[in-house]
């Protein structure tokens, strides 16, 4: 009789404590996010591992084609291009010059160098072999992992600016969150008046940066950079430019809309920065110890590209 | 069984890595969602511990391919085979003009299942703009999913119990 009672309620059962587990699963995911770390664990890394070398794989076709039609593409134009990029080159040279000899009547440049030093750490190139499988995330799937120095907690970007920030790692892949998810959020500035607020994803293309009201300058057109502060990111790195302000002066909190200063629509290739935040090295700590600079630096040249630095008069 | 549900999983594991791919150059939205299509050609095919087991087991796998919290995947896949299973006693989901409808309900649900659990930023024009084209896209790629499984279940071993044994009948039902 017992064994008929549980014939009868093992579906049940079984029902309860799947939504149970999936329930607790979502509510300590949850809870590692709004402290700003997550950790994959065995699993996840294992799915990472096995899913990035086939994922490369089939996306590697459509690639081909796409890449060689750019290409082509680019060759027509190339020439028109070169004669522009020429002129722009010497444009920018001669406003350089200008700069330089500004910041050094100011006093300022000892502080811009101290912070490029500040933001100069090694990084590590990586190729996007995939993308989030849910129409609801943004994330992406690169080809470096652990091996190559990479951990859970480093910000990931590309020469325009901010794209994420690494969440899993195994040992060859990981998996970076994008800037747009609706899950992102980090400390920025606005680089001309200084007003500080926080850029938030939007979970579709755009970026969303909600300041304070009092004494808040924010103008459209006008450069969001990460601020260094919540520890994540470095400070000066580019997130988005201002394209719409929201103010109602009714509320406490003004929002401005962000175009992002990445093109995620394009993600190919990413630099991840093999550093990380004090906060998040806490969160991590028991992930295994960051490379030194100078061991990350060593192995290939790759590894020493600058970050995209913040304009001068910042 | 146990090799039902390999197939199963097997089969939206390799959709999990094409659209994982593909979402690359294909608009968002306009993918279908592998692991929910599963869930429902389980629901139409595995009945009671194995099918529910299975379902989890197949979000379970999509929420680690993905951003979302984990169990997020898991919990709606696993409501998908029970709303199949449920709607499989009244209609006969078998024949495409129900199946198709069906699904595109399913993708609905689905979306205030993602939203009530925090995946989906806010219901507006944007979350309709993903919402529609990855509810069409999943009514579009049902009936395949569907036969791939029913093809791949054929060459699965004729000795289980469930091979070419299930008929949903409607009104009657399957337990």
């Amino acid at each position: 009789m017992l064994r008929a009672l549980f014939e009868r309620l093992r579906v049940p059962l079984l029902l309860a404590l799947l939504v149970g587990l999936a329930l607790l699963a979502i509510a300590s995911d949850r809870r590692a996010l709004a402290r700003g770390a997550r950790d994959a664990g065995w699993l996840g890394g294992f799915f990472l591992e096995v899913a990035a070398p086939i994922q490369k794989a089939l996306s590697a076709p459509v690639d081909g084609v796409r890449n060689t039609w750019g290409n082509y593409v680019a060759l027509l134009d190339v020439r028109d291009q070169n004669a522009r990029l020429r002129e722009r080159v010497a444009q920018l040279q001669e406003e350089n010059l200008q700069f330089r000899e500004a910041l050094v009547e100011s006093g300022r440049l000892r502080t811009i160098a101290e912070m490029r030093s500040e933001i100069e750490v090694p990084m590590r190139p990586a190729q996007v072999v995939g993308t989030d499988v849910s129409p609801w995330f943004h994330s992406v799937l690169i080809d470096r992992g652990r091996s190559d120095g990479v951990r859970a907690g480093m910000p990931v970007l590309t020469e325009t600016g901010v794209v994420g920030i690494a969440t899993a790692t195994s040992r060859n892949a990981g998996r970076v969150l994008l800037l747009v998810d609706a899950q992102s959020s980090i400390d920025g500035i606005v680089q001309r008046s200084r007003a500080r607020g926080i850029v938030k994803g939007t979970g579709g293309d755009g970026l969303e940066f909600e300041f304070f009201v009092r004494g808040d300058d924010v103008q459209v057109g006008d450069l969001v950079i990460t601020s260094g502060f919540g520890g994540a990111y470095p400070k000066g790195l580019r997130v988005g430019e201002v394209i719409e302000v929201q103010a109602d002066p009714s509320a406490f909190i003004h929002r401005a809309v962000l175009k992002p200063a990445v093109d995620f629509g394009r993600l190919e290739q990413v630099f991840v920065l093999l550093w990380r935040g004090p906060t998040l090295e806490l969160l991590y700590e028991g992930e295994g110890d960051l490379p030194d600079r100078e061991e990350a630096a060593a192995p290939a040249p790759e590894t020493a590209a600058p970050a995209p630095a913040p304009r001068p008069g910042s | 069984m146990r090799r039902i549900a390999l197939v199963a999983w097997g089969l939206a594991l390799a959709g999990l890595w094409i659209v994982g791919s593909a979402a690359a150059w294909v608009p968002r939205g306009w993918l279908p969602d592998p692991s929910l299509l599963v869930a429902v050609a389980l629901g139409l095919r595995v009945p009671g511990a194995p099918g529910l087991l299975t379902a989890w087991a197949v979000g379970w796998t999509a929420d680690l391919l993905s951003a979302g919290p984990l169990g997020q995947h898991a919990l709606l896949d696993m409501s998908a085979w029970l709303l199949t299973r449920a709607a499989a006693r009244r209609v006969d989901l078998a024949r495409s003009v129900v199946l198709v409808p069906f699904v595109v309900g399913l993708s609905a649900a689905h979306v205030v299942g993602e939203w009530l659990l925090g995946g989906v930023p806010e219901p507006g024009r944007a979350a309709l703009a993903v919402a529609i084209p990855h509810a069409t896209a999943n009514a579009a790629a049902a009936l395949a999913v569907r036969r791939l499984f029913d093809a791949l279940l054929g060459h699965v071993d004729s000795d289980d119990p469930l091979h070419g044994a299930l008929r949903i009948d409607p009104g009657t039902g399957v337990r």
